[in-house]
């Protein structure tokens, strides 16, 4: 996926096989996660996106606030901390919520930020959704 | 090299920015510019925060103290786990290795990027991306080699992807 010119690309591992998809819509779509047989894409300007990773088509878009910073999947469902409408126009990674959109499209908002919290790290794992914050200096841990 | 430091227990106090429900831990505050960002790997028992400003390495088992690891290169800018090891990238586009038992930082190795962005774990190799071209770049760790997709992957370094043409070529 290249966030400047938002084509997905299709690269097969085993033959060195390159595919362009599709344009991607929004404005830089940068991160993205694999999740029950889609691919979920987001980023600056961009909601989160459910993509056929065989065509490269929308399939959904679901409405996660202003945009996600990153995202990731763990324990069933996807994880994306989302900025607000300020944060977005800067550019910068300023957490407003976690969110927690399950494989259906269903949004909840699992956690919101008090004060300011910047994403540079995201991954999750058996203990749960890990959030490193190198502005403050802490590393978060929120079990699903 | 291998260099140690112990840092402030891990408990983060009351005050300052909190996330409701979750636990906090006291990791490292060396940010830097706010793009490249892919500051956190999980693996082998432990949470890896990249230190980009600091040039170092925090590896966190919570509620334990963290362990800072110096790497000795530039801003380092993403890390991930797998293939056995830690991987870090740096601004410079230097690839380090830290074994992940005894934190030994080494060996390492330049990508030749003008723009290095990020670094990911996959089909047992490697991969980054160089952002002021678009290139896609495979890195065979136990080679120690490079290789771009322009070249069929068989060529290290240097030569530029053009655009998303198809290759029909093995990759190594």
């Amino acid at each position: 996926m290249n966030h400047r010119d938002r084509r997905l690309t299709r690269l097969e591992t085993r033959t060195g096989l390159t595919t362009t998809l599709a344009t991607l819509p929004g404005d830089a779509p940068e991160r993205l996660a694999a999740l029950d047989g889609s691919l979920w894409i987001t980023g600056r300007g961009t909601d989160l996106l459910r993509v056929d990773p065989q065509t490269g088509g929308v399939l959904e878009v679901v409405e996660i606030g202003a945009s996600g910073i990153d995202v990731v999947a763990g324990a069933g469902a996807l994880w994306l901390p989302v900025r607000n409408v300020a944060a977005d126009r800067r550019g910068f990674p300023t957490m407003s919520a976690l969110k927690r959109v399950s494989p259906g499209g269903a949004v909840t908002t699992r956690a919101t930020a008090k004060g300011r919290i910047d994403v540079h790290g995201l991954a999750a794992d058996r203990a749960g959704i890990w959030l490193a914050d190198n502005t403050g200096g802490r590393l978060y841990r929120l079990r699903p | 090299m291998l260099v140690l430091g112990v840092l402030a227990p891990a408990a983060v106090t009351a005050s300052g920015p909190r996330l409701p429900g979750a636990a906090g831990y006291a990791a490292c505050a060396a940010a830097g510019p706010y793009w490249p960002t892919q500051t956190l790997a999980l693996g082998f028992g432990a949470a890896w925060i990249a230190c980009k400003e600091e040039g170092r390495l925090v590896r966190l088992v919570p509620p334990r103290r963290g362990r800072s690891i110096r790497l000795g290169g530039g801003e380092v800018i993403a890390v991930v786990a797998g293939l056995g090891a830690i991987w870090t990238l740096d601004g410079g586009g230097t690839v380090t290795r830290i074994d992940p038992s005894t934190q030994r930082v080494g060996p390492r190795f330049a990508l030749g990027a003008a723009r290095p962005y990020n670094l990911w774990v996959g089909a047992e190799s490697l991969w980054s991306v160089d952002d002021a071209t678009g290139e896609v770049l495979r890195i065979d760790v136990s080679r120690r080699k490079v290789y771009s997709q322009d070249s069929g992957w068989r060529r290290p370094l240097g030569h530029r992807l053009r655009g998303y043409e198809r290759v029909d070529r093995e990759p190594p």
